[in-house]
C-alpha cells in the first residue's frame, strides 16, 4: 500500500486501490485528526493513531487509510481539534489527482 | 458512564459520539523511556522500599494546594493547546506554586514562562515532546524567565534569552505512595506523568478510571493534592478551563500510571524574586 505524507505534493493514486495518508499526530495534548468529506465520497476505511512512547507529549502519527472509485481531481480536507473546543485549530487541504 | 459503574462523568461534546470501545491495539508495557529516567526510576524505586522506616511524620491523609490554610497556592490553569509542552507546563504549575509556598506568600504574583523553559531547554519539541531529567536539569543551569517576557504560542519557536526569576538547586524523586504524598505534603504540587487514552478527553468530573478508549500517548501534569481516604490524586491538567473540571481531573490512585509507572518529581525552588530587568 501505497502511504504519503499530508505535506507530499502532486500526489497521484490509483482509483479503487487503497493508500495512506499519514499526519503528525498530538494524542497526548487532546487534539486529533478528522476527515470531514469522507463520508460524501465514502473513502474512510480505517483510521489508527500510531502513539509515541519516547517522551511525554510526543504526538505520533494519525493514519487515515482511503479509497477513492472514481478518477479525477479530488480534495481531501482534514481538521485538527479537541472534544473541549467548537472549532478546529489547523485544517489541511490535500490534493490527489486520482487516475485508471 | 452511569452504566459501566465508574465513578466519572464524561462530558458530552460534538464528536463525543464517535468515541468507540476499540480494543486497545497499543501494548500497555515496554515504554521507551530514556535510560538515565529509567535507571534514576529504578534507583528511587529501590530506595522507597526503605522509605517506611525513614518518614518520621507520616503526611496527612488529604491536602489540596487549592484551599490550604484558607488560600490558594496554586496558579491558574494554563492552555497548552496542539504543542507537545505537557512537561513544562506541569514543571511551571510546580514551580509557582512551590514559590509562593516557601515564600509564604499565597498572593505572590508569579506567572512562569512555559516557552522560555520548552523552546530553551527542548528546542523545536512540539511534537517530540520532552522528558523531566532533561526538564530539571533547564530548571537547575538556566532557570525559568517571566511569561510576560516570553508569553506561549502554540507552535515551534526559537528560543529567547531572559532573565529567570525562578531556578531550582535540585530535585527528588519518590516511587513509594508515602514518599509521594509526603512531598506534596511537605512541599508542594509535583510534577507527574500519566498515560493518556481516549476517554480522559472527555472526562467532565468525578474520579477518573481509564474505562474505554485507545492509547494516545503519555502526558505530563501536576499534582496539587491527594484524598487518601477517597484514593484520589488532585491533578492540575494544562488543557485550557474548558476541559475537565475546571481544568482539574481527580485521578483515582493507580490509574494511567500516575503512581507507579513514574516517580514524581519533588524540585527545590529557589525564587529569585523582583521584576525582571531586561
Amino acid at each position: 500500500m501505497k502511504t504519503y505524507k499530508a505535506d507530499d505534493k502532486g500526489i497521484k493514486v490509483k482509483a479503487k486501490e487503497r493508500f495512506q495518508i499519514l499526519l503528525d499526530g498530538y494524542g497526548a495534548t487532546g487534539y486529533s485528526w478528522s476527515i470531514k468529506n469522507a463520508d460524501k465520497m465514502q473513502l474512510l476505511k480505517d483510521h489508527n493513531v500510531d502513539p509515541d512512547e519516547s517522551s511525554f507529549g510526543a504526538g505520533g502519527t494519525e493514519v487515515f487509510e482511503l479509497e477513492i472509485g472514481d478518477v479525477g481531481h479530488k480534495e481531501l480536507t482534514f481538521e485538527l481539534k479537541s472534544p473541549w473546543e467548537d472549532e478546529p485549530t489547523e485544517v489541511k487541504h490535500i490534493k490527489l489527482d486520482v487516475t485508471d | 458512564m452511569q452504566a459501566m459503574g465508574v465513578e466519572w462523568n464524561a462530558k458530552e461534546t460534538s464528536i463525543s459520539n464517535a468515541l468507540q470501545n476499540t480494543d486497545e491495539e497499543v501494548s500497555l508495557f515496554g515504554l521507551n523511556i530514556s535510560e538515565e529516567e529509567r535507571s534514576h526510576d529504578l534507583l528511587e524505586t529501590k530506595l522507597a522500599e526503605g522509605m517506611l522506616f525513614q518518614v518520621e511524620v507520616p503526611p496527612p491523609r488529604k491536602i489540596d494546594w487549592r484551599d490550604h490554610e484558607n488560600c490558594s497556592w496554586v496558579t491558574s490553569v494554563k492552555n497548552q493547546k496542539n504543542c507537545g509542552s505537557c512537561v513544562s507546563f506541569a514543571t511551571c504549575a510546580s514551580l509557582e506554586a512551590r514559590a509562593r509556598i516557601k515564600e509564604q506568600d499565597c498572593r505572590l504574583d508569579i506567572d512562569l514562562s512555559e516557552a522560555h523553559l520548552f523552546f530553551c531547554g527542548a528546542g523545536q519539541a512540539c511534537n517530540k515532546g520532552w522528558n523531566f531529567a532533561p526538564a530539571m536539569a533547564q530548571c537547575k543551569n538556566v532557570g525559568v524567565g517571566a511569561e510576560s517576557m516570553f508569553p506561549y504560542i502554540p507552535r515551534n519557536q526559537a528560543c529567547k534569552q531572559i532573565p529567570s526569576i525562578v531556578k531550582i538547586d535540585g530535585h527528588k524523586t519518590s516511587a513509594s505512595m508515602l514518599a509521594r504524598m509526603k512531598s506534596i505534603a511537605d512541599s508542594g504540587p509535583v510534577i507527574a506523568g500519566i498515560k493518556v487514552y481516549e476517554d480522559f478527553y472527555y472526562y467532565g468530573g468525578g474520579v477518573y478510571r481509564h474505562v474505554s478508549g485507545a492509547f494516545k500517548g503519555l502526558h505530563a501534569v501536576c499534582v496539587v493534592g491527594y484524598d487518601d481516604e477517597k484514593d484520589f490524586w488532585i491533578v492540575k491538567n494544562s488543557w485550557g478551563t474548558n476541559w475537565g473540571d475546571q481544568g482539574y481531573v481527580y485521578i483515582a490512585f493507580g490509574e494511567c500510571g500516575i503512581d507507579s509507572a513514574y516517580p514524581f518529581y519533588d524540585p527545590n525552588v529557589v525564587y529569585l524574586g523582583g521584576s525582571p530587568i531586561n
